[in-house]
C-alpha cells in the first residue's frame, strides 16, 4: 500500500479501520520509517488528549485526571488563604482547589493576577460547584514553566449572585518549578 | 519497501549481515533501533498499554535475532514482514498466556533506547489546537476522549449517526496530529 494518511493512523487507533486494512496497514508501517514517525505521534494523540484539560475543571474532570495520573495532587486554599502548587517531584498537574470562591452563585469568573493585582488571564463562565462554591484549577506543569504566567499568583474569583450582585474572592498560590 | 539510503544497509543487507556472521554486534544494533519503535507500538496498539507493548517489543527482537543468527529467514528481503510476523505471533501468545515472559529477556536482554518510545505530545500546542477546533469537534475529543463514550452515544448527543461520528472523529484526529506537527499553524 502507498503511504497511509492521518485519517488512516486515526481510524487504526480507534480500532476502526477494518481488518484486513489493518493487515496491510501494518505491512507497510513495520517496512516504512517516515511513516512509523507519523505513526508514534499518532499513538500519543489519544492519552494527550485524555489530559487536555482546560484551565478550570468541573469535580468529575478533577476526579477523572486523578484515576488517569495517581501522581495528581490537590492543594486546597481557603477564601483569602494561601497554598503552594508543588511541580518539583514532577508531578504533571496540580488540582488547585479555591474553597466557597463563590456559594451561591449563578456565574463565576476567575482572573491569574500577579501577587501586585495586574491581571494577567482571564476566564469567564467557568464550572464551579454550586453547592459548595468551590472552584478547580488545573495547573498543568507545562503552565508553570511558561514564564509569561507569574510563580507567585494570585487567582481572584468574581461570583454572580442570583440578584445580579457581585462578590469577589482572592486566593494567593506560590507555584515550585519542575527540577 | 523502504529503498535504502547509500550509507544505511537494506534490511536484507541485515538480514544477510547477522546470518553471516553470528553476532554481528553493528548490524544487530542497527536492526534494533530500526525495529525497536514499530514493535513497541504495535504492541500497544494490540495490548494496549505501555509495559507489556516494551516487553512484545523486546521479545521479538530477541527471537528475530535468534532466529537470523541461525540463518531460519531463507528470503532476506523480507526481514520486515519476519519481524511483524513475530510480534504478531508473541501479542496472540501474551494475550492468552497474560504472562510476562522473563526468561527469554533474562538470555537475551535487548535495551529499548528511550528515543524509540512515542515522545509525549506537548500539552501547551494541542491545548492550543484544541481552541481551534469548532464546537462540534470539540465536543467529539472531550466525549471520546474524556467521557470515554462510545460513537453511538455520542451519535444520541450530537443528532448524528454513528458512522459520522466515527468519520468526524478521524478527521478531527488527523486536524490535530496535523496541528502539532507544525508550530503556529491553524488545525
Amino acid at each position: 500500500m502507498s503511504h497511509p494518511n492521518s485519517e488512516t493512523l486515526a481510524a487504526y487507533w480507534l480500532g476502526e479501520l477494518p481488518e484486513a486494512e489493518v493487515l496491510s496497514l501494518e505491512e507497510h508501517l513495520f517496512a516504512c520509517e517516515r511513516c512509523t514517525k507519523l505513526n508514534a505521534r499518532m499513538a500519543a494523540l489519544p492519552r494527550a488528549l485524555a489530559f487536555a484539560v482546560p484551565p478550570v475543571v468541573t469535580r468529575e474532570q478533577a476526579a477523572r485526571l486523578q484515576q488517569l495520573d495517581a501522581r495528581i495532587q490537590r492543594v486546597v486554599v481557603p477564601p483569602g488563604g494561601h497554598g503552594v502548587a508543588d511541580f518539583s517531584s514532577g508531578v504533571p498537574a496540580q488540582l488547585i482547589v479555591l474553597e466557597a470562591a463563590a456559594p451561591g452563585a449563578v456565574s463565576v469568573n476567575i482572573t491569574l493576577c500577579a501577587r501586585d493585582g495586574t491581571p494577567v488571564r482571564t476566564k469567564e463562565a467557568v464550572p464551579f460547584d454550586a453547592a459548595s462554591g468551590e472552584v478547580i484549577v488545573a495547573c498543568r506543569d507545562y503552565y508553570v514553566m511558561d514564564e509569561t504566567l507569574p510563580r507567585a499568583a494570585t487567582f481572584q474569583v468574581e461570583a454572580t449572585g442570583p440578584g445580579g450582585e457581585r462578590t469577589t474572592r482572592k486566593f494567593d498560590v506560590d507555584h515550585v518549578l519542575p527540577v | 519497501m523502504e529503498p535504502a539510503l547509500s550509507n544505511t544497509p537494506s534490511d536484507a543487507e541485515l538480514a544477510r549481515s547477522i546470518a553471516a556472521a553470528s553476532g554481528d554486534s553493528g548490524a544487530e544494533a542497527e536492526l534494533c533501533r530500526r525495529f525497536a519503535r514499530r514493535a513497541f507500538l504495535y504492541g500497544l496498539r494490540h495490548l494496549g498499554n505501555a509495559a507489556a507493548a516494551e516487553d512484545l517489543a523486546q521479545d521479538a527482537l530477541v527471537t528475530v535475532l535468534l532466529a537470523l543468527r541461525e540463518g531460519k529467514l531463507r528470503e532476506a528481503d523480507q526481514l520486515a514482514s519476519f519481524v511483524l510476523g513475530t510480534c504478531r505471533t508473541l501479542a496472540v501468545a501474551q494475550r492468552r498466556k497474560g504472562q510476562r515472559r522473563e526468561a527469554l529477556l533474562a538470555r537475551e536482554p535487548v535495551q529499548l533506547a528511550a528515543e524509540q518510545l512515542p515522545r509525549e505530545v506537548d500539552g501547551e500546542r494541542l491545548q492550543g489546537c484544541i481552541e481551534g477546533l469548532g464546537e462540534r469537534e470539540k465536543a467529539i475529543v472531550v466525549m471520546t476522549f474524556q467521557q470515554e463514550r462510545s460513537a453511538e452515544s455520542i451519535a444520541d448527543a450530537l443528532g448524528l449517526s454513528a458512522g459520522n461520528v466515527r468519520v468526524l472523529r478521524h478527521r478531527t484526529l488527523a486536524r490535530l496530529h496535523g496541528c502539532i506537527e507544525h508550530a503556529g499553524d491553524a488545525p
